[in-house]
């Protein structure tokens, strides 16, 4: 099998850092992607469709990223990008907002189980910063509950104190307690009985760097009812989860109801929109907390939410994204066992983590990962995958060509 | 700045640092070739180390023992005022040496400055160069390991860090292993027994780019001139300590 090379990627990455911090920063950037080595990974794409993008230098890649979520039904979905692009030319960002905005409100009050009211802003952030302000302002309270590990975005309360632009000051409110430790967390509200806004968690732990856990049977229902019982709003981040695991959201999945819950990602195919949803008793709340932002009613990506939701629907989005992740892990682990490795996979199907176990310096993991990629498979180290809609039996059967190949070469280095 | 970590930077990174400077430096070679003295600093409240110079080479040996001269710091201020050239230490013993403290020892760590601080105009020499790197490269490491164990925010970090030993080097220059136990962290010269984590520079020359502030450490990830790789928690906490490096040697 022929591998790539990033001869324009590099190019454009050198002119990239001469005017933007760190070339590409972030989430996408090789520092932060833990592209290890970053020369088998393509740096700038030029095009995407469907489950592919195409990099600069031309190399096609199946994308198991899917733009770290947003790419739920296949990168440019017609439908979706019709709805949108419809609404630009009637009128996008505008002083008066559009009915869009109502309309994608009473779908997600009808599509979400625990939804009797949806807010709209941009990012994944704005929602989490969203759901802890509410929480204070509902119940006059300015400590928030988090899981260790868990990501709820990069404003400064959601980060690590010692961290760069972080001060004590900025989480000084966090209490921190493992996923899945309902006794933790039931001892952690006794020794701050009367201090807690909220329990804020994704609904199950999707970490970076560790195995994927789901939550212990029970778990949910307990939580549910320790915040009932201690005034406590019970807040899901379902920015990464949402969609993929159900449709009427993570809360119901796993057979609670949640007070607010967070969307993002796979809202809206990606256009930029993102949602929190509540329960009736916290709308006065979410009303009386001032948060706007210039382009959140923006109608365009409203209308392809609306668009995307009902596809969604249409096509049992989540069920597929979970058959098709079953399908491509199965495969995965059994191409590892053919050469000798231990490929463990955690998680939910749709968007699966996996790592090599026995390896401790995770430099086999690293470099089988990079040979995936060298071969147009594009998975990245130590952060779950995601699936779409879009990935056919032919892509996945592809893919598990160039994992066992990548395997092979991986095996051959070692002896 | 936390006095306190600073006068551990300077007293067991930059004095370490001394250790290599005859392998580039011919008035340091010439000192280390000379008279045989070991010189002892003592920081109340911080730590003793020593420097044995003589022999051809100079050996840096943490903690106290035996010496020719002793030069004591009543606390961390005093010796960091030492080596910002605003202070002078109180010789406990060896007070016939004063002419060696202020000759060939005033030598070294002036030649140590000249390559650390490095001006503009020197870089053009290639051989000069390569020494600033080289030197700033064992220095940031050693200073990385003091400041995880004794800045607030360095702690922080380092308790962060799993156990294991990253290789820090430069290809065609220092081999350094830094291990975190427990939450502490020390720095050896040398490959690790173990390696778990490595940051690795292309060549000196992206070595001495990045630790003078002439590229940042995310084009130098993104431009191959800085691999990273292996068990990523090592090294993501890691960097954080590292980001607050130039505050101490600056």
């Amino acid at each position: 099998m022929q591998t790539y090379s990033h001869a324009r990627s590099r190019e454009l990455f050198a002119r990239a850092t001469k005017v933007i911090p760190g070339g590409v920063y972030g989430h996408l950037g090789p520092a932060e992607g833990c592209f290890m080595p970053v020369g088998a990974y393509p740096l700038f794409s030029s095009r995407a469709e469907g489950a592919y993008f195409w990099d600069v230098d031309g190399n096609r890649f199946i994308d198991y990223m899917c733009a770290y979520g947003p790419n739920i039904l296949g990168y440019g979905d017609k439908d979706v990008e019709a709805a949108a692009l419809a609404q630009l030319k009637e009128g996008n960002c505008v002083t008066a907002p559009s009915p869009r905005m109502v309309e994608l409100a009473e779908l997600m009050v009808d599509t979400v189980a625990m939804a009797d009211w949806a807010f709209f802003c941009k990012n994944g952030g704005d929602t989490t910063m969203f759901a802890l302000m509410i929480a204070r302002a509902a119940t006059g309270r300015a400590r928030a509950v988090l899981t260790r590990g868990g990501y709820h975005g990069v404003a400064p309360w959601t980060q690590k104190e010692g961290h760069p632009g972080i001060t004590s000051a900025d989480v000084s409110n966090n209490l921190y307690v493992e996923f899945g430790d309902y006794e933790a967390l039931e001892r952690l509200f006794a020794e701050h009985h009367g201090e807690i806004a909220c329990f804020m968690a994704t609904p199950y732990h999707h970490p970076v760097f560790e195995d994927n856990r789901l939550p212990p049977e029970g778990y949910w229902q307990k939580v549910r009812a320790l915040c009932d019982r201690e005034g406590v709003v019970l807040a899901i981040d379902d920015v990464r989860c949402g969609f993929r695991l159900d449709t009427g959201g993570s809360d119901r999945h796993y057979g609670f109801e949640a007070d607010l819950e967070c969307f993002c990602k796979a809202l809206a195919n990606g256009w930029n929109v993102s949602a929190v949803c509540g329960k009736d008793s916290l709308k006065d709340a979410a009303g009386s907390v001032m948060y706007t932002g210039s382009y959140w009613l923006s109608a365009a990506p409203i209308a392809a939410a609306i668009a995307c939701i009902g596809k969604m629907r249409e096509l049992g989005a989540a069920g597929l994204c979970m058959e098709k992740g079953r399908k491509l892990t199965q495969g995965l682990a059994a191409a590892g066992r053919r050469h000798g490795f231990d490929l463990r996979i955690s998680g939910e199907p749709s968007m699966w983590f996996m790592r090599i176990a026995g390896d401790d310096s995770w430099q086999t993991h690293q470099a089988w990962v990079a040979e995936c990629v060298r071969r147009g498979v594009f998975f990245t180290n130590h952060h779950n995958h995601f699936i779409n809609t879009a990935l056919t039996d032919e892509d996945i059967a592809f893919t598990l060509e160039v994992a066992d190949e990548a395997f092979a070469v991986v095996a051959k280095a070692r002896r | 700045m936390d006095q306190h970590t600073l006068a551990r930077v300077n007293l067991f990174a930059l004095l370490r640092c001394l250790e290599d400077l005859p392998a580039v430096d011919a008035a340091a070679r010439a000192i280390a070739e000379g008279k045989a003295e070991t010189i002892q600093f003592t920081v109340g409240g911080v730590g003793a180390a020593r420097l044995a110079i003589g022999g051809g080479r100079i050996e840096f040996l943490p903690g106290p023992g035996s010496k020719s001269i002793h030069l004591w710091f009543p606390k961390a201020e005093a010796l960091n005022a030492l080596f910002a050239g605003k202070g002078n230490p109180i010789p406990l013993k060896g007070l016939t040496k004063i002419a060696y403290l202020k000759g060939p020892f005033t030598i070294l760590t002036e030649r140590l400055g000249y390559y650390l601080r490095a001006k503009p105009e020197l870089l053009a020499d290639k051989g000069f160069k390569e020494a600033n790197a080289s030197l700033s490269l064992r220095a940031a490491v050693y200073a990385l390991a003091e400041i995880g164990n004794s800045d607030r925010e360095g702690r922080l970090n380092a308790a962060r860090m799993p156990d294991g030993e990253v290789l820090l080097a430069a290809k065609g220059g220092p081999e350094l292993t830094l291990e975190s136990k427990g939450g502490r962290l020390a720095c050896r010269k040398g490959l690790p027994a173990r390696l778990r984590a490595r940051m690795v520079f292309a060549d000196l020359d992206s070595a001495g780019a990045l630790l003078r502030g002439e590229m940042d450490s995310y084009t130098a990830i993104g431009s191959e001139k800085l691999e990273l790789g292996g068990f990523v928690p090592l090294l993501d906490n890691m960097n954080k300590i590292l980001g607050l490096v130039p505050r101490y040697l600056n």
